[in-house]
């Protein structure tokens, strides 16, 4: 049976896709090293066409228009500039269009007197967010990077990339208090480590330069109101300006198992990227905290299940030993009996001494 | 039928979205039995993404138990699956590999409209109503701007478009706008399969034709009726018929692997809604019964009804509804959303604070494939699923009186038509037969009966059986190359006789806990068992058993039957003579004192539940 996998390793070869969300222009080549900083992808969006009707605006004769009109074709014009202007005798009675956009004049047609301005367009930019090499080109919309680098994936995320120094709290909960005690950091910082925050911490991160948090778990409850936002992950309607949050383990109350306490002992002070992407169907996108520098030593390719075996490492994700890791001692042929009633295949995992049966669907590798 | 076979011996696999069940079905002393049955998690998602390795697994741990070697082997040009006997016993070497595929799950769409409150919501209504999650809405007074929209469009990767905007005669650039952010957009399928991502257009049909040329080359288009032809009309019949129809014909079944798959089977693959509809529809024919069926899975639950026509003994069409967002691992948040979290704890024979509650069932979410190891977890599971049942029957009634109304259509001869509508009635059916893995897979069959009779609440005298191990849908594609063994296979394998139910229809409001309701004699008894307001009694009645029963109505308003009848043969089952008393009435019944109420329920029925001690220590 395939048991689905949630890295946590401090070193390991991974590919990443990074794309635009319009065709564009790829800005590196096959085999270049990036930096998490270097702009990858580029595209320019055209702005929109405004159209100003002015004599039915002004109240004038499009021959009028023409021949107070400011601006030709080609002309840069900016929001607040004057683009007509009728001047009467003692001034009292002038009538002035000024421009609500900025942009370019793309056209000014004599015959009816309107005017269009084309927008600034929109230069959208992606950088490669993980540092690596380039590794495929998929002209013109997006690359991937290869790299070796530490990862934690997460079981749900919120928000949107950012990158971070990693700042390990050894702290059950990241309340009020925790967050007195931590500087205004310099440098963007990302806080790793507990079960769960509160909405004090998560209010007041910001003030602190902390772009990302990651703990063990969330009650279901704080996602709305703590959060401001739904279930899914990908909700619209989660702030950018709040930190990208990765939960560990999942909903509930949760303790940090001692793989994440020792992957965020290795990632203290480390760069790190963060993305709080997730989705459950059609591609099983989780949230990862990637760890720019990875530890010394051989690097493992990534992978994203397995076939347990005896002496693998698994983490228990339901029932009442959820959130513990334990090793495979042994995997029974026959049914065993939950005290659901429900027959399935286990594993009997050694948790801290004690063996006991979990079923095959709730386990995790690592 | 033409295409019926003679083999003995016939491997069959249904590929749900979260499980994929094997079945081997083979002639033994004469009869056909279920040989062997083995099950593995559907692989249709990343890194996996290939249908036939979960189809592989679970054949491969029926070829163990079996003694027999099933190979799959994956040519550089060619996959081919052998049915290799090893065991020297011609019996039980399979000859025909059948399946069916609901591997592609709930049903996720994108809506795009002119305006948010008037096109945009119509047509996210139209959605809703085609059973669908609605992940996100569009409209050109969004705030978003275009390229961000269409970055989205393209990250939700949508089952389905739908695209409406303008009256008829109305606005054109602008739709013409959306379309343009669509190509833009350039979503791609879900399971980033070949195919175009089906688009339904339901606007300006002005423009109907231009919208078609420009979108026909990344998307499947299809053109339905406006959703709002003038300002003041609102349409959604057309446009949430496409969607169901498109759902249930292309979208469902298809998966990464799938191509894979069809060349591995000896006859074409048959969604599964489609293969349960088949054995129904036969089924109901055969005993000369109307069958109500249900079948829950992980994304979508699917309802058939198979009803006789109004005032006739003739059988109606099969009615068929996909909920696609309903369902008890991928869809269970959903469910939450739907119906709110009191409506699932009422039915919970132990406390659990919200939060807590919630934190299970949304766990259960992001890992879709998990198991409840505690009681509490698997009766949180039951509770979850009696609303799903019910909102999907919701669903099910809706979509049969839309289609009603549908046919109906606008001219003077149809409005008397109307007369003859055949409005749906619990009353009408004669049998409720549970399928999908949270009633099929229940290990105590007495909760299976309480989360369909809880949720559906049938009229009058109901026999409620119960799909063993989730065979329907097996069984429904086997039954288009052999249907007499399909249906040899429905009574001695398939269906298991939970037994006969009985509930009135009357008026609810008017009762009082406790008061007399209707006595049911029993044949041999000497005494009537009295049924007062909010009773649920057992009386045992075997399997393979029959009684006859009458009713004496203590309440004039109280209906058992559409011709009054009150004298019925009732079937005996697992769970025996189920007389209810409760009348559906569960929001007075529940409103106080909910969990002492579920205990004498549970009680009643032998369910499983917590024991006091057990419950005291949570």
């Amino acid at each position: 049976m395939i048991t689905p996998r949630r890295a946590i390793s401090t070193s390991v070869c991974l590919v990443r896709e990074r794309r635009l969300p319009v065709a564009g222009q790829v800005l590196v080549s096959l085999g270049d090293r990036v930096t998490y900083q270097t702009p990858v992808l580029k595209a320019d969006m055209k702005g929109d066409l405004v159209i100003i009707r002015l004599p039915e605006k002004l109240g004038m004769e499009p021959e009028d228009v023409t021949q107070h009109i400011l601006v030709s074709v080609g002309d840069r014009v900016t929001v607040g500039q004057k683009i007509v202007h009728k001047k009467s005798f003692f001034s009292y009675f002038d009538i002035i269009e000024k421009a609500k956009v900025s942009g370019v004049v793309e056209f000014f047609t004599d015959s009816n007197g309107h005017l269009g301005i084309r927008e600034d367009s929109t230069l959208l930019e992606v950088r490669a967010f993980i540092p690596g090499v380039v590794s495929e080109i998929i002209a013109p919309r997006s690359i991937k990077i290869e790299a070796t680098v530490g990862l934690l994936q997460g079981a749900i995320g919120y928000g949107g990339e950012v990158t971070g120094t990693v700042c390990n709290i050894e702290a059950d909960c990241l309340d009020e208090h925790v967050l007195k005690q931590l500087p205004y950091f310099e440098t963007p910082c990302i806080i790793v480590g507990g079960t769960y925050f509160t909405k004090e911490f998560f209010l007041g991160a910001r003030s602190r330069n902390i772009v990302g948090i990651v703990v063990s778990s969330i009650k279901s409850d704080d996602v709305s109101s703590i959060l401001k936002t739904s279930v899914f992950g990908t909700s619209p309607v989660y702030s950018s300006d709040h930190p990208t949050i990765l939960i560990v383990e999942g909903f509930g109350s949760i303790p940090l198992s001692q793989q994440a306490k020792d992957f965020f002992l290795y990632a203290h002070g480390k760069l790190a990227s963060l993305h709080g992407l997730t989705q459950v169907r059609a591609g099983a996108i989780r949230p990862e905290l990637i760890i720019h520098e990875p530890s010394q030593g051989v690097s493992s390719q990534e992978l994203l299940h397995t076939y347990p075996k005896v002496g693998d490492v698994m983490r228990v994700v339901r029932g009442r030993h959820f959130g513990k890791m334990g090793r495979i001692v042994s995997l029974p042929e026959k049914l065993f009996k939950l005290e659901s009633g429900i027959e399935t295949h286990v594993a009997e995992l050694d948790i801290l001494g004690e063996i006991v049966s979990v079923s095959l669907a709730n386990i995790e590798s690592m | 039928m033409s295409n019926q076979i003679q083999a003995r011996c016939v491997v069959v696999t249904d590929c749900g979205s979260t499980t994929t069940k094997a079945i081997c079905f083979a002639i033994q002393s004469g009869a056909w039995r279920v040989i062997s049955r083995a099950e593995a998690p559907t692989t249709v998602e990343k890194p996996v993404a290939d249908v036939t390795i979960g189809v592989s697994n679970a054949l491969r741990a029926i070829g163990k138990e079996l003694g027999i070697q099933i190979v799959y082997e994956e040519h550089s040009s060619q996959i081919s699956l052998h049915l290799e006997d090893v065991s020297s016993n011609d019996t039980l070497s399979p000859q025909e590999y059948l399946s069916t595929s609901s591997a592609g799950g709930g049903l996720q769409m994108v809506v795009l409209g002119l305006v948010s409150k008037i096109t945009a919501k119509s047509a996210e209504r139209a959605a809703l109503g085609a059973g669908a999650i609605v992940q996100n809405v569009y409209s050109l007074d969004s705030s978003a701007e275009p390229y961000e929209a269409a970055d989205r469009i393209r990250e939700l990767r949508p089952d389905i478009v739908i695209l409406s905007g303008g009256t008829d005669g109305g606005a054109e650039k602008q739709i013409l706008d959306l379309c343009e952010l669509l190509l833009l957009a350039e979503p791609k399928s879900r399971f980033e399969t070949d195919h175009k991502v089906p688009l339904v257009y339901a606007g300006n049909q002005n423009i109907k034709n231009e919208v078609y040329e420009v979108l026909k080359n990344v998307f499947d288009v299809k053109i339905v009726d406006n959703i709002r032809p003038t300002i003041e009309d609102e349409n959604l019949l057309s446009a949430r018929s496409a969607v169901h129809d498109i759902f249930l014909d292309h979208v469902m079944s298809q998966a990464p692997g799938y191509q894979k798959l069809q060349s591995l089977v000896t006859s074409p693959i048959v969604p599964t809604p489609v293969a349960v509809s088949n054995m129904i529809e036969q089924a109901a024919k055969n005993a000369g019964k109307t069958i109500l069926a249900v079948d829950i899975g992980g994304a979508t639950t699917d309802i058939f009804s198979i009803r006789r026509k109004k005032n006739q003994a003739a059988f109606r069409d099969v009615h068929r509804s996909v909920s696609a967002n309903l369902g008890m691992s991928y869809s269970i948040g959903n469910v939450v959303a739907l119906a709110g979290l009191s409506k699932i704890k009422r039915w919970l024979p132990f406390h659990m604070d919200d939060d807590n509650l919630r934190d299970v069932i949304w766990n259960k979410m992001i890992r879709p494939t998990s198991l409840p190891e505690s009681m509490e977890d698997l009766l949180i599971e039951h509770a979850v699923a009696r609303e799903a049942l019910r909102l999907s029957l919701d669903h099910h009634i809706d979509l049969d009186e839309a289609d009603g109304a549908d046919r109906v259509g606008k001219d003077l001869s149809d409005i008397f038509k109307t007369e003859e509508k055949n409005v749906f009635s619990m009353l009408d059916l004669d049998i409720v037969i549970g399928s999908g893995g949270v009633l099929s897979h229940a290990p105590n069959r007495a909760n299976a009966f309480m989360m369909i009779v809880d949720s559906f609440c049938p009229q009058g005298v109901t026999f409620i059986g119960l799909d063993s191990i989730f065979m329907l849908p097996h069984l429904g594609v086997l039954s288009g190359r052999n249907s007499a063994a399909a249906l040899e296979l429905l009574y001695s394998e398939c269906i298991i006789p939970l037994g006969t139910y009985v509930s009135p229809q009357g008026k609810v409001s008017k009762y009082r806990k406790g008061e007399l309701l209707y006595v049911v004699y029993i044949e041999g008894e000497s005494r009537g068992i009295e049924v007062t307001f909010g009773d649920l009694i057992l009386y045992t009645l075997p399997r393979k058993s029959s009684q006859k029963m009458r009713i004496e109505i203590k309440k004039k308003d109280l209906v058992f039957s559409k011709d009054n009848s009150l004298e019925f043969l009732v079937d005996g089952g697992d769970i025996g003579l189920v007389l209810d008393g409760r009348l559906g009435a569960f929001d007075i019944l529940l409103r106080e004192n909910s969990i002492s109420q579920q205990r004498d329920w549970h009680g009643s029925l032998s369910a499983s539940m917590p024991s006091n001690a057990e419950v005291a220590a949570l």
